[in-house]
């Protein structure tokens, strides 16, 4: 069945290899039968792939220790769940992963039947892309390779284990969402490349990659807040974010994908930024195949540890062609690419669109060069030198508080030129909001000036967003005589582009929120308690009551820690956390489990580091202000897309902006509908 | 029209001059780390003031860690693979990182103290990879089990 499993991925590329040709041959001979060949050979690769990830599956599921990937990966006494999802713990499963995911959307493009002429084009950039996985399968990290020293008829039993770390449910998610958002990148850069091969200037392309974009930033934001929490639950070092390379790399292609989001809108209205969004989206592209090179290479340290370097040469290789390739595109075509419009003006929403691209941009760049530093200076000077979160935050914290208040700024500032009118009516009642919100806050004790500027930030873009939808909403319920509750809803629905993209924007301000909450005024103290021992951390009190041991499922143990927790002030009684350590069968060091007692305030993050026999132990405490509305912020991010791309009427561009050729200045659709 | 494109010139160069103008402030907070093994730490005369980044390997089992004393103290020491008398004496306070009992190297991030030891504000640890590991356990495996067919091995 292996060997099955094996001949699916050669067989799967040598159609793609067909299908590339039999694509190219019939676009040029205009031969509609290799066309359609190629389509079929698009649909086989994605029947092979399935067929390669169903053996595997069944080969973890079933526990053939055989094979070199489940002997890796699982054991015997591994739940059904996570035997599963070890299905991408590793390096050859995931890029698996990655194939299956990236044949099956290559056949949604071959057979959609929206923009049909560029469809060919696109597919046959796509399946080069596959063509590289299944060679890098096949030949560089088979997930079917045998147990050295295996001989038919020869049992392997047993099995190394997965990683504690892994048996999360974050870390079973997390690559999934995070690989959806890369594999989605890649579609509108095909078509963007299409669209430059094809000589079309016009922005057909962006109309039909419009959902895939907004799907796979969706994906690619929940792959990172995953992530987030993952680090947050399993490596208990109290934070979630800790500028690891590993994560930069997955940030990298969110913040030029953000932007490549925004920028599409101008294009899409004014019929400007062309070469910048076919660059964008290149970036974006390349940097979803750098960041999965910097994690498999070890070419830097980090958390994760899948270091192969082989793979790593082709990768590089891989990505420094896509890039070259696209690049030699842009150039050649960039004079087809002249624009409709221009800037008409410095207040205005195209150009608040630009700083918000060149914010993020220039962000992704410095975090590019911080993650990067230690190659560039070993080759620049022999000298490995690293830069740590300090630098990343020093650079971040004011360009997102910038970005942050451009958020605010461009849904409602006027297309074209900003009047003074416009300014005062949109912006005067949240600007006064954010000043009240910030001396409030400042006379309440808060007094360090980033996160007043960004408490502020945000409650200007609360009262913007409000402002607008409910001020929309009278205005419905005055002329369509509707009550409150259903203008709003018709107003939401009648626009959910616009309107999912406001929901959008407040989970972001969510999450800036917790942001700012949880990097100034975390709190953290490590001590050692005997037994019976109280201990206060802010406004907390601790009392270490008993040290055990216990049973868990799958042959694990866990040593565990029962603490109550009271209110400092009150003594009242708030509920206990149970820090633990815990024993896997197959390794020697035991997994942290954070004790972790969550409200929307903040969270009480306990971890036990260490005991000794009379019952002394050490612990490490948190406390981490405004966690949740992280993942709330989450919650509402999708829900916000699903609203943006729910179907129908109430779905186009903006309402009535849609004829370029008259130069009025068009209301689009703001309050009325 | 003119007007308009040069403010928005002007403030495209604004912005992109912030960027790196808070690119350069960044790496002077940085603790731009100096990557070393130890044995080149030992040779080389380690700067007390400049902020290093020191891998070499580790010996667990004679670390000690104090868990009453305030702050935590955790002490160990790096030695140079090719040349083990060539060692740094590490103080991290802090509690022990999950794999610290399976740990044969470290990386330790911080500045030298007057005495001579490292004082480290980060500690991160390598463990032999999973693949080693796996080969040698599984060989052991495959080959008592032959032999215990066959009646040679209990």
């Amino acid at each position: 069945m292996a060997e099955v499993g094996y001949f699916s991925i050669i067989l799967a590329l040598v159609l793609s290899l067909y299908g590339i040709v039999a694509f190219i041959i019939g676009i040029r001979k205009k031969n509609l039968v290799l066309v359609e060949s190629a389509k079929g050979a698009t649909l086989a690769v994605a029947f092979l792939s399935s067929v390669a990830c169903l053996i595997l599956v069944y080969f973890l599921m079933s526990g053939d220790f055989s094979i070199k990937y489940v002997y890796d990966y699982t054991s015997s006494d591994l739940s059904a769940f996570y035997r599963f999802s070890a299905w991408w713990a590793g390096n050859a499963g995931s890029l698996l992963l990655w194939l299956f995911l990236l044949a099956w959307y290559s056949v949604v493009v071959a057979y959609s039947r929206k923009g049909k002429l560029m469809a060919p084009y696109a597919t046959g950039i796509l399946l080069f892309n596959s063509a590289f996985f299944l060679f890098v399968l096949a030949f560089i990290a088979n997930p079917f390779e045998r147990v050295s020293g295996w001989f038919p008829g020869a049992i392997v039993s047993a099995g190394a284990g997965m990683n504690p770390m892994l048996q999360n449910p974050g870390m079973v998610i997390h690559p999934v969402t995070t690989y959806l958002g890369y594999v989605g990148f890649a579609i509108p850069f095909a078509y963007a490349m299409t669209a430059l091969i094809t000589k079309n200037a016009g922005d057909d392309w962006i109309k039909i990659t419009r959902r895939w974009t907004i799907v796979a930033w969706l994906f690619l934001s929940l792959g990172n807040l995953f992530g987030a929490q993952w680090a947050y639950m399993e490596l208990g070092w109290g934070g979630y974010w800790g500028w690891d390379p590993v994560e930069n790399a997955s940030f990298l292609p969110w913040l030029t994908g953000t932007a490549f989001l925004h920028s599409v809108m101008i294009q899409e209205r004014k019929d400007m930024l062309k070469v910048w969004n076919v660059t964008l989206i290149t970036t974006t592209y390349v940097l979803t195949l750098f960041g999965t090179f910097l994690v498999r290479s070890g070419i830097l340290t980090s958390v994760h540890a899948f270091g192969d370097n082989s793979l790593g040469r082709y990768f590089l290789v891989f990505t420094a062609a896509m890039l070259a390739g696209a690049l030699i595109l842009i150039v050649e075509r960039s004079n087809f690419l002249t624009q409709g419009r221009s800037f008409e003006a410095f207040l205005s929403k195209e150009s608040s669109f630009l700083m918000n691209n060149l914010v993020l941009v220039g962000l992704a760049f410095a975090v590019f060069l911080g993650t990067t530093f230690p190659l560039i200076s070993e080759a620049v000077r022999g000298v490995k030198v690293s830069v740590g979160a300090p630098f990343f935050n020093t650079v971040a914290a004011p360009l997102g508080l910038v970005l942050f208040l451009l958020m605010g700024i461009c849904p409602l500032i006027a297309w074209r030129k900003a009047t003074g009118k416009n300014l005062r009516d949109n912006f005067m009642l949240p600007a006064v909001l954010a000043v009240v919100v910030i001396l409030i806050l400042a006379l309440s004790g808060i007094r360090k000036p980033y996160a007043l500027l960004g408490f502020g930030i945000a409650a200007f873009n609360v009262s913007a967003i409000l402002r607008e939808v409910i001020q929309g909403t009278r205005v419905r319920h005055k002329l369509a005589g509707e009550s409150y509750p259903m203008a709003l809803i018709k107003l939401l629905m009648r626009n959910r582009r616009r309107h999912g993209g406001y929901i959008i924007h407040l989970g972001m301000v969510l999450m800036l929120i917790s942001i700012i909450g949880s990097n100034t005024y975390d709190l953290d103290i490590t001590k050692s308690l005997k037994l019976g021992e109280t201990i206060e951390i802010g406004s907390y009190k601790l009392s270490y009551d008993n040290l055990a041991e216990k049973d868990l499922s799958n042959s694990r143990v866990a040593v565990y820690a029962d603490l109550s927790v009271y209110d400092r002030v009150s003594g009242r009684v708030l509920g206990g956390v149970e820090p633990q350590k815990v024993f896997y069968p197959t390794t020697d060091e035991p997994a942290t489990e954070v004790g972790l007692r969550s409200t929307l305030k903040e969270d009480l993050y306990v971890v036990l580091a260490d005991w000794q026999k009379d019952g002394t132990a050490t612990f490490k405490i948190y406390v981490n202000p405004l966690v949740s509305w992280l993942w709330i912020g989450g919650y509402v991010l999708i829900f916000g897309t699903i609203i943006a791309l729910w179907p129908g009427r109430g779905n186009q561009t903006g309402a009535r902006y849609l004829n370029r050729k008259s130069d009025v200045v068009q209301d689009d659709g703001e309050g009325v509908a | 029209m003119r007007k308009t494109n040069l403010k928005i010139t002007i403030g495209i160069l604004v912005i992109v001059a912030a960027i790196f103008y808070l690119i350069f402030a960044g790496f002077s907070n940085a603790n731009a780390a100096y990557y070393l093994h130890v044995g080149e730490a030992i040779d080389s005369k380690v700067d007390p003031g400049k902020y290093y980044r020191i891998e070499g390997k580790i010996d667990v089992t004679k670390a000690t860690f104090d868990g009453k004393s305030n702050p935590v103290v955790l002490e160990f020491e790096i030695y140079d693979e090719k040349s083990p008398d060539k060692k740094l004496k590490v103080i991290y306070n802090d509690i022990k990182p999950d794999n610290f009992a399976e740990a044969t190297g470290a990386v330790v991030e911080g500045r030298l103290n007057p005495d001579g030891t490292f004082h480290a504000d980060k500690l991160s640890l390598k463990c032999p990879s999973k693949y080693e590991q796996a080969d040698e356990a599984q060989q052991e495996g495959v080959v008592t089990k032959f032999l215990k067919s066959l009646g040679l091995k209990k």
